[in-house]
């Protein structure tokens, strides 16, 4: 009996704190929800919806939606161009992602050793990045033309040009070769952001200890900005083997022939301009699936060494 | 030399600058009118084509103070992907649209369009017999005709005058059938020292002057597989797939040679841009190149002539047109409104036809005067109304169509033979088709 009030008011006091608590996870919540929302709608949606669609026969335009099983894999297995398409995407993607890490690299090297201009050159070499690839297409286009301003310039010293759009061996370096110039910027202020968290004391080091400028840049440098270089591998890599644009604008959506037909493209042309779009879904998935299993073998070769 | 070159660097230069400054009012919608009524007219006709209809347009608001006009052009790169997306969505698409005639059975069979030229004949705002029967076929199914031809067009050569002179051959004297063309081909090449193909010291890797250029493979060969009495594929609903046949492998080969035999032809197509600075001798191409070389030649400097005889059966070329199609779920005092801009359109099309080149899909209007006033329009119309024909009737029209694309884009770069290019391209339509 005289316990009773204390426990009242104990009881009191316990529900007081627990409604406090739940006010604050409802807070929490609610903070989170925009986020949530966002993400169900815009990505865990699509991605559920992707998966889904992968399995039905989807004809947009026909208004036709049944479930088919594997049917859509088989098609695929089936498609000489799914193959093809995904031959060049994987071409385009290794090319690209080798260029553009060397080519950012050295940017970023350069620019790291230099005093003078320094801000202004990060500029120069980044501004590509904020152009559209319409921009890109349309000018890289011009200039890669039989009759364009590249072809005169070596018609100028004297050399003869080539068809770097129409020639099945030159497209796809051609286009990697744009791409690699669009977007350098940035991978490069990754790099060198990576390369000035390296402490001066190991470059001083290695220096007193007798270290080239080649020893060091294989044997300190690159070690210590591994994270950074397998983070732009990674996703160089995913970025490029989705190349859509360029070939979209450049070669009239993958020519000559199928020499720049990519995966992203078939995708595309299937969903959206033949209406096929459990089709075009079922490629997408094993589009994914393929990014996955890159990923991670870059993962594992690169990512086992110790992290300094 | 050089002033060739300096010539193709200012080209080059000024097309960078000028390119994506044209495509800067593709996409933003204008609203045309004041009126209750709102249609919504998504519309592919861009450059002075989109020009000429936005007037129209401007014009029938102001004499229908009832209507709103929210006119949007759309570059074709991309038209059918948002058209058939917003159609299928239910909201936020056309009421009124601008449709090639070759893709009208994708919308039309699927019942996505109505056929709006029919109930325009059955009320009397437009006569049936005033447009092409064989238009007017290609876009009729199940006895209804869908869509309301515009315009009408084909193709042709653009022949360049100061190197017909400079080979002897007489402006009013095209070429009478395939070996005459291959002459006349030969008389218009000139490599670096002047030489024609044959001569002694032709230099086939340093041609001055190319003969001829292709602006799209689909509009040179299509004529030709109709020469050579065959086709892509026959009509639906029972397609079959003819551009394996011998027919078509002939018409193809013809092609072929003039790029690997006689080297004459370029394998990639180079824009027609240089015929202005005298390094093209003909280009072969659709009507609606006129407009680029009326506005940049200097006078007299181009000629057309028909699409040349080259095939065994008969002469052909291409007769395409833009449609206006209505979609299926439009409201009722909106497709009466939309009814009237259709009959405004069709009725002025004489205007478009002045200002672009591309010849009005009536009859009517037609009229001979026009000859004086565009240069293609004789030889155009002349060879439409003899030899023209439209595309075949497909729902996977633009699946065939890429297909083919590819197929002798693959075949002119010599990756592929003509045989194994077409045998491939069969298969893949065979495929789609099914």
């Amino acid at each position: 009996m005289k316990s009773k009030p204390a426990t009242t008011d104990s009881g009191r006091s316990s529900d007081w704190t627990l409604t406090n608590k739940r006010r604050e996870a409802i807070a929490g919540y609610l903070f989170l929800a925009p986020y949530l929302v966002f993400f169900l709608v815009f990505l865990a949606g699509p991605v559920i919806s992707a998966f889904v669609t992968a399995f039905v026969e989807w004809e947009l335009l026909r208004g036709t939606y049944r479930f088919i099983g594997l049917e859509n894999f088989q098609l695929m297995m089936e498609d000489d161009l799914f193959w093809i398409a995904m031959r060049n995407s994987l071409y385009f993607a290794l090319m690209t992602t080798v260029g553009n890490v060397i080519v950012a690299l050295c940017a970023a090297l350069a620019l790291k050793s230099i005093r003078l201009g320094h801000t202004l050159f990060r500029v120069i070499m980044y501004a590509p990045v904020v152009l559209s690839i319409s921009v890109i297409g349309i000018v890289f286009s011009r200039l890669l033309a039989p009759f364009g301003l590249l072809n005169a310039g070596l018609e100028l010293f004297g050399h003869k040009g080539f068809n770097y759009l129409a020639d099945p061996n030159l497209v796809l370096p051609s286009l990697s070769l744009t791409t690699i110039w669009w977007g350098f910027g940035f991978p490069m202020l990754i790099f060198l952001a990576a390369l000035y968290a390296v402490p001066e004391a190991l470059y001083e080091a290695a220096r007193i200890d007798g270290a080239g400028r080649r020893q060091i840049l294989w044997r300190v440098t690159l070690p210590l900005i591994r994270p950074a270089l397998l983070f732009i591998i990674v996703t160089q890599f995913i970025a490029h083997i989705q190349v859509f644009g360029q070939p979209y604008i450049m070669t009239n959506g993958g020519g000559p022939g199928y020499s720049s037909y990519t995966i992203v493209l078939h995708i595309y042309r299937n969903a959206f301009s033949y209406y096929h779009m459990g089709y075009a879904g079922a490629m997408a998935l094993s589009l994914g699936v393929v990014m996955f299993v890159f990923a991670l073998a870059q993962f594992r070769l690169l990512g086992r060494y110790t992290e300094y | 030399m050089y002033t060739r070159l300096a010539g193709r660097v200012l080209l080059a230069l000024l097309l960078l600058v000028a390119l994506p400054l044209s495509a800067q009012d593709e996409g933003e919608v204008q609203e045309l009118g004041t009126g209750e009524i709102e249609i919504n007219f998504w519309s592919g006709l861009g450059g002075p084509d989109g020009q000429s209809m936005t007037d129209l347009i401007t014009r029938f608001a102001e004499e229908n103070p009832d209507v709103t006009i929210n006119y949007q052009i759309l570059g074709w790169g991309t038209f059918f992907d948002k058209l058939s997306a917003a159609i299928v969505a239910g909201s936020g698409g056309p009421d009124l649209m601008t449709l090639w005639h070759s893709v009208v059975p994708q919308y039309a069979l699927t019942g996505h369009i109505m056929p709006v030229a029919e109930q325009m004949f059955n009320l009397g705002m437009l006569d049936k017999d005033d447009f092409s029967p064989a238009l007017l076929d290609s876009v009729t199914f199940d006895g209804e005709v869908f869509p309301v031809p515009f315009d009408n067009y084909g193709s042709g050569l653009y022949v360049n005058t100061h190197l017909l002179e400079r080979a002897g051959i007489a402006v009013d004297d095209p070429p009478e059938d395939g070996e005459e063309f291959l002459e006349y081909v030969r008389l218009l090449t000139w490599d670096e020292n002047g030489n024609n193909p044959g001569d002694d010291g032709f230099d086939a890797d340093n041609i001055a002057v190319w003969p001829l250029s292709i602006g799209w493979n689909r509009v040179t060969v299509t004529p030709a597989l109709y020469q050579w009495g065959t086709d892509v594929i026959t009509p639906a609903p029972d397609a079959e797939v003819l551009i394996d046949s011998e027919a078509a492998k002939a018409a193809v080969q013809y092609f072929h040679d003039l790029v690997f035999q006689h080297h004459v032809l370029p394998g990639v197509n180079w824009s027609g841009e240089l015929m202005l600075n005298d390094g093209l001798s003909m280009y072969l191409d659709g009507a609606w190149v006129y407009n680029f070389y009326n506005t940049n030649m200097e006078d007299g400097q181009i000629v057309f002539w028909p699409y040349p005889r080259l095939g065994p059966e008969r002469g052909s070329t291409i007769m395409w047109s833009h449609t206006l199609a209505v979609t299926s779920n439009i409201e009722p005092d909106v497709l009466d409104a939309t009814m009237r801009l259709i009959q405004f359109l069709s009725d002025n099309s004489k205007e478009h036809s002045i200002k672009t080149g591309m010849p009005s899909a009536r009859l009517s209007l037609r009229t001979e005067d026009l000859a004086d006033q565009i240069w293609t329009f004789g030889p155009l119309t002349t060879q439409m109304a003899a030899e023209g024909v439209p595309e075949y009737q497909s729902e996977r029209f633009t699946e065939v169509e890429n297909i083919m694309a590819a197929a002798y884009s693959s075949i002119f770069t010599g990756q592929q033979s003509v045989e194994e290019g077409l045998d491939d391209a069969a298969q893949r339509i065979r495929r789609a088709l099914r």
